[in-house]
This record gives structure tokens, sequence and C-alpha cells, in this order.
């Protein structure tokens, strides 16, 4: 009698158990002010207004939920850091992410919608999370990545901006911003602030090694020579770098640039496999040198935080990276000297875009028009000035970043506005088992860098072993 | 105290203290994880991203600031109700899992029925497919779950994605593996045990709670241990299966701020990260401290050797 009753009260906790926990785990309430949110996940909208679900981008990120939720919590964090919240158009801006999603939710108000912001991660997470979410049907109104957009694009999964968008968008818009989301003449996706890379330098460590740290260097050749000269006068205490190449996207992106400046490519133009051209070979050949300039294992290592932290501590001197070098250098103190990539013998100038946070409304979003209206505002003159204002990125709408004003204010910041200006791509996606394809390349290149193997041999055989994957 | 002296005397032999000196070296080793999450918590981020780290890093400010978002939250970040959920959740999971090995395990251990080993065998083989591939199935299944969350029967809402169902429902499942391991601990115990018991009167129920129970206590102890902490630290259901925030627990929250660390152009706060992660590490680790000796007890108790 007694074990029955046990079992009838432990029958009744669990269910009791479950059914509050889902209820009480709904209508929880949280500090961050998300309060908003009902079981399921759902947000109350307001009468009248078109709720849409926006993924979080990092760097303009403050928090999930519903965007007018979220100001209050994250005003009071900057005022008790002391931090002001005044921002004037044109004068520089201390809350950027905070101002970017004023910004937003004021002008989408204005069109009746309303946002709501739920963050699936970045980088392989997010993918297998869209992934899932494609499949399933269940998918925001506008999803955000990187690398994984321009695939997604091909395999029709994304809406084509409207027409009348998207010819405004090439008229009016920085290439870097949606060239790479270019299928078949269609536009599937934008980025508010994307970056492509440049070459930095920390003028303290060049000049310690008797180079002038204001002179520009512009071949391959000098690269090589300065990093060399670099590694010897810091004799293991700093060294030359150059640029981070591990067998990820991390590596990819940025040492994509000097494949594309020497006319190579990762891919043809039917998404198949192109690694042993002879312009890769000679691309990698440069890598191998730079690699002489790095402390041992530090440029290939797949955590591309411990190869930038090096460079915030000073100790490796040339670095090929995004814009927002130009700050978080600042930030750590360090004197920055700045230029486009050098060239190799016959290349000309080139880029990839990289830290390209690309906005696409998906075929099964729900508000797609309003998820359009969204983009507009993206590139819309308040959110560029506010992106120039930052100074961490270069603003994509041509009216602010081709102006005087802009020159004046921000010489670095404009240097960088004309890379994106001039012949950007963005990595390509293989035709099929992109990853895999990917990984071929990249342990090519590690061996190829790290061993004392033939660069040509271990490119063919890498490209061998990716056309049986890809075809 | 002459005793303790004799004992002193002998670990003071040269063999004896070669091995103290060896443990003591790879327990510092092991340890060393720890200390450096706690001495980097106390750096601000301008201080951790612009010093050379040494072996044993100590910060010139130290603040307290990453600590208190640990025990307090920000803005972007409700702790507090990562941690209440990382609990309710462990709780939870670790009681379906005791239960359900236990039931489980007498029905292999005890019943005879036709096909049993073939049954079990197939339930054993679940545990051979890795949880990756699973992923995206048991995302589609929690999609189609028929009528919630808006669907029509299968289609046309979200099913239980991104609701507490998720973690009531997916998350316990029969704990196989613990299933396994009390058949074989039952095993061990002899039949008239339960023989016994039933001329005294006893129901099935009665048998397996108050006869066989009590003696399989090192393994269920084991199980609850490695259940609460595969739980604990498992970030991939809260975060693949859920997005709201009021869902989250404490190492999706992390695996959060580290991705945002991860996307090109934000500045990763470390010390932050580095001290969530003592945060989630360390319930984890006391349980294990704690406990230890069950892990071995129990695992003795079953007869499988590492």
């Amino acid at each position: 009698m007694k074990i029955k009753k046990i079992a009838a009260l432990t029958g009744t906790a669990l269910l009791a158990a479950a059914l509050s926990a889902c209820g009480g785990g709904g209508a929880a309430t949280t500090e961050n002010g998300t309060g908003a949110e009902k079981a399921g996940g759902e947000v109350s909208s307001t009468p009248g207004m078109t709720t849409i679900k926006v993924l979080n981008e990092g760097a303009v990120s403050i928090g999930v939920g519903k965007l007018d939720d979220l100001f209050a919590a994250k005003e009071k964090e900057y005022t008790d850091t002391g931090v002001s919240l005044d921002y004037t158009p044109g004068s520089p801006v201390e809350t950027f992410p905070l101002q970017y999603q004023k910004i937003m939710s004021e002008q989408l108000k204005s069109k009746k919608i309303e946002v709501v912001t739920e963050d699936w991660g970045w980088g392989e997470p997010l993918i297998q999370k869209q992934t899932a979410g494609f499949l399933a049907k269940n998918i925001p109104d506008i999803i955000v990545g990187e690398t994984q957009m321009p695939g997604f694009a091909q395999q029709g999964l994304l809406e084509p901006f409207p027409d009348e968008m998207a010819d405004e968008i090439r008229e009016t818009v920085s290439p870097a911003a949606w060239k790479p989301m270019e299928v078949d003449g269609k536009i599937y996706g934008l980025a508010a602030q994307p970056g492509v890379s440049n070459l930095f330098w920390n003028k303290k460590l060049v000049e310690q090694a008797g180079i002038d740290p204001n002179k520009t260097i512009t071949t391959w050749q000098e690269l090589r020579d300065n990093v060399k000269k670099v590694t010897e006068a810091g004799a293991g205490k700093f060294y030359g770098g150059g640029v981070y190449a591990a067998p990820n996207f991390g590596g990819y992106l940025r040492y994509g640039a000097l494949i594309a400046i020497n006319g190579g490519s990762f891919a043809d133009d039917s998404g198949q496999p192109a690694f042993n051209s002879p312009q890769n070979a000679e691309t990698v050949a440069l890598l191998k040198d730079l690699n002489a300039a790095h402390p041992p294992g530090l440029m290939v290592n797949n955590n591309e935080g411990s190869y930038f932290d090096a460079w915030n501590k000073g100790q490796i001197a040339y670095l090929i990276d995004g814009p927002w070098r130009v700050q978080e250098s600042k930030t750590a103190g360090l004197d920055l000297g700045m230029a486009p990539i050098p060239l190799s013998p016959n290349g000309k100038a080139a880029n990839v875009t990289i830290g390209a946070a690309f906005h696409s409304v998906p075929k099964d979003a729900k508000n797609k028009e309003a998820a359009f209206e969204y983009i507009k505002v993206m590139y819309g003159e308040q959110i560029q000035q506010l992106v120039a204002d930052s100074n961490t990125r270069s603003p994509i709408l041509k009216s602010i970043g081709e102006s005087q004003k802009y020159q004046d204010k921000h010489p670095e910041m404009y240097l960088h506005y004309q890379a994106m200006s001039g012949d950007v791509t963005g990595l390509p996606t293989f035709t099929k088992d992109n990853s895999k394809a990917w990984q071929l390349w990249g342990d090519a290149v590690v061996k190829s860098i790290m061993t004392d193997g033939d660069i040509q041999s271990l490119l063919d055989e890498a490209q061998q072993r990716a056309l049986n994957v890809t075809k | 105290m002459q005793e303790f002296s004799k004992k002193l005397a002998v670990q003071f032999k040269p063999k004896y203290l070669f091995a103290h000196l060896v443990l003591f070296g790879v327990g510092l080793v092991l340890l060393y994880p720890l200390i450096f999450m706690v001495t980097v918590g106390f750096f601000t981020e301008e201080e951790f991203m612009t010093t050379v780290l040494g072996l044993l890093p100590f910060a010139k400010q130290p603040t307290w600031e990453n600590f208190l978002v640990l025990f307090n939250g920000s803005a972007d970040a409700a702790i507090q109700q990562y941690f209440l959920n990382s609990t309710i959740r462990t709780v939870y999971a670790t009681f379906w899992a005791l239960l359900t090995a236990l039931l489980a395990g007498y029905v292999f251990a005890r019943l005879k029925f036709r096909g049993k080993e073939v049954i079990f065998l197939t339930l054993l083989a679940t545990q051979m497919i890795p949880a990756t591939v699973a992923l995206i199935p048991t995302y589609l299944q929690f999609a189609r779950w028929p009528f919630a969350g808006g669907n029509n029967i299968f289609t046309g809402g979200t099913g239980i994605l991104d609701t507490w169902w998720v973690y009531l429902i997916g998350g316990p499942s029969i704990n196989i593996m613990g299933a396994f391991l009390v058949k074989q601990s039952m095993e061990k115990v002899p039949y008239e045990l339960d023989e016994a018991a039933k001329v005294d009167g006893a129901g099935t129920l009665r048998i397996i709670f108050r006869i066989l129970l009590p003696l399989q206590m090192p393994i269920m102890a084991f199980i609850a241990i490695t259940t609460a902490l595969a739980t604990w630290n498992d970030f991939i259901t809260p975060f693949f299966y859920t997005s709201s925030d009021h869902l989250q627990t404490l190492p999706a929250a992390i695996t959060r701020l580290s991705s945002a660390a991860a996307s090109p152009g934000t500045v990763p706060n470390w010390p932050l990260i580095i001290t969530l992660s003592l945060g989630t590490t360390l319930p984890a680790l006391l349980l294990f401290f704690f406990f230890q000796k069950y892990i071995v007890q129990g695992l003795a108790n079953t007869g499988i050797k590492g």
C-alpha cells in the first residue's frame, strides 16, 4: 500500500513539476527586460504593428528580446560605468550598439514595424541551427551570417531583394556590402558595415628594427624583407608577423585577400576547386616565408584569439586584418600604421570581405515586406552616419563614404572605404560538400607552411581530393 | 602520536617521497587551469588585452567586476535566471535518469520474456549513434510535435521548440547506459532475495524500491553524478532547440558570449568569459569532488573495469 502511495505521489510530483516548470518558464520575466516573451518564445506584439524576428549580430547586439524593452537596462549599464549616452550625428559615439538599435527601432516604428531579436550564435553553431531552421521552416524574418550566406542564396533558400531596392543598392552602396551576395544578377543579402583587409603595422616595433615606420610598403618582397628584419631585431621577444593562416574561415578570409591580389582563387566560376594554380602556389610560398617571422605555430593556430592577442600585446609587427583593428589597436595603446595590402609582382589591388554580417530574408520568412524595410534602414543615412562616427568600420553609403568631410575626419577609415570600393569578392561556396573541400584546402596550406613538402605537389594532391568530394 | 610519527616517517622514505612529489606535480598541472581562471577573473578587459600574461597572471588593477557579473548578471545576461534554469534542468534530468535506469535495469535483469536480448541490444546500439548526427532529426521532431506551438497536426507552427517542453520531454529520455549498469549490478544480487520477499507478500514495486534499490545505491549514485554533470555542462540542447533568453542555461549563455567573441569586429571580453566559465565549472567540480568515491564504487559493483 505504502509503495503504491509512493508511486502515486511520484507520478503526481512529476506531472506537477512538468506543468509548473512549463508555465513558470513561459511567464518568466528576466532582469534584462524580456518579460514580453510568452511561452514558446513568442513575444506579444503591439496592436497595429508588424513584429519581425531578427537574428542578432554581435557588433550591434544589446541583448535578446523585444528591442524596445532592452534599451533601459543597456542605458543603465552604460551610465553606471560613466559612459555618456549623448550622441550627435557627426560626432564620436561611445555607445554604438545602443544608438544603432535605437535608430533601427525609431525608423521602423514609423513604418509600423517592431523588432524582436534572437541570438543563434556565430560560426559553426549558427550554421547548424540555420540549416535545421530551414529544414523545419522555422526561421526568423531576417537571418544573419558570414561565409555560409552565399551558399544559402545559391541553394534557393533566400528571397531575392525586390528589383527596385536592388537597383538602388547598386547605385548608392559600396560593392563590398552586397557583391558577395549577388547570385545570377539578384542580390540576396546586405551587410551594413562590412570590412575588407588592410595592412597594419606596429610603428614602435618596426622602428626598433631600423625601418622607417612612416614608410608604406607596397610589394610582397618588401613585406618579406621587413618581417625578416623585425624578427631578427626582436630576438625572440617580438616577431615580424604578417597574416593569420589557420585552416579555418578566420584564416581563409584574411589571406584570401593575398590570393585575390595575385590573381588566384579558391574555386572556379562553377564552384569547383581551383587550388593548384601557379598563382595560389606563389601566395602559399609567401605564407611560408611569413611563417618564419612568427612565434612557432602561431600563424596556423586554430584559435584566432591567440593570434590577435599577440598583436595587441606587441608581439608581432605586421598584420593583415579588418578595419576594427584601428580602434582595437588604439585601445591597446599601439601606435599604428595602415596601408593597402602590398601587391605581388604581377598582382593588382583586390580584396575579400571580412567581418561582413550579411542580412538576408529567408524564403520561409513570415513577414518578408517588413523584413526588407529593416534592410532599407540598415543602408539608410542615419545608420550609415552612425557607422562613420564609430570609426571602427566604414560606411557603405557612397554619399557619406566619398564625402570630403568623411575623408578629412577619418583618414584611416577612408583608406578602408577605398579598399571596399575596389575589386571585392566573398569566399566561394563549393558545389558539394563545402566544409570538406575547405578543410582539404586548409590542411594543404598548413602542410605547405609547416613542412618541407613541395607546395605545388601538396596543392595538386588537395585539388584532386577536393574534386573527388565536390563532383 | 607515536603511530602518527611512524606513518609520517614511512611517507618520507625516498620511494614514497618521490611518488608524492610526482603526484603533487601532476595535481598542480591539473589544477593550473582553475588557478589561471581565478586570477584572470580579476583583470579588466583593457588590462587583459594589453598584458603579456605570465604563467600566473596577476592583475595590476584588480577588479571584482567579472565576479559581480557572475553572481548578479548584466544588462544582456540574466545570470541568475540561467543558473536557476541549469539547476532545475539538472535536478529533473537526474531524477528521470535514476528512475528509468532502475526500472529498465530491473526489467532486463530480472524478468524473462521473448526477445529480451534483442530489445536490450537494440537499445544499447542506440548509444553508438553520435549525438551530433541526431541534432537535425531531433530539431525536426520537436518542430513537428503534433498540435503544439501552433502546429496543425504536424506543421504550421514551431512545435515544442523554444519551450520548457524541450527540457521536459526531449532531455530526459530513458537512460540506456544507466539501465545497462543497473542490469549488470542487479544480476549480481541473488534471485533468492526477490523470492523471499515475494513469499513475505511483497509486490514488484516493493521488491524494486525496498529490496533491490538499497543494494544498488553505489551505482545509482554513479548514474546520478554522471547524469548531473552531463546535463549541467550540456549547451547543445538549450542552444540548439531554444532561442528565448528566459530558457537559456549557464553553458549556453557562455557559448553565446564566446561566439560573439568569435565574430570578427567585436572585442572579446575574455576575463568575463573565463569567469563565467569558472561559474559553470565549479558546481560540477564540487559535485565530483564530494561524490567521486561513489563513481569508483559504482563501477566496481557492475564488474566493469577501466
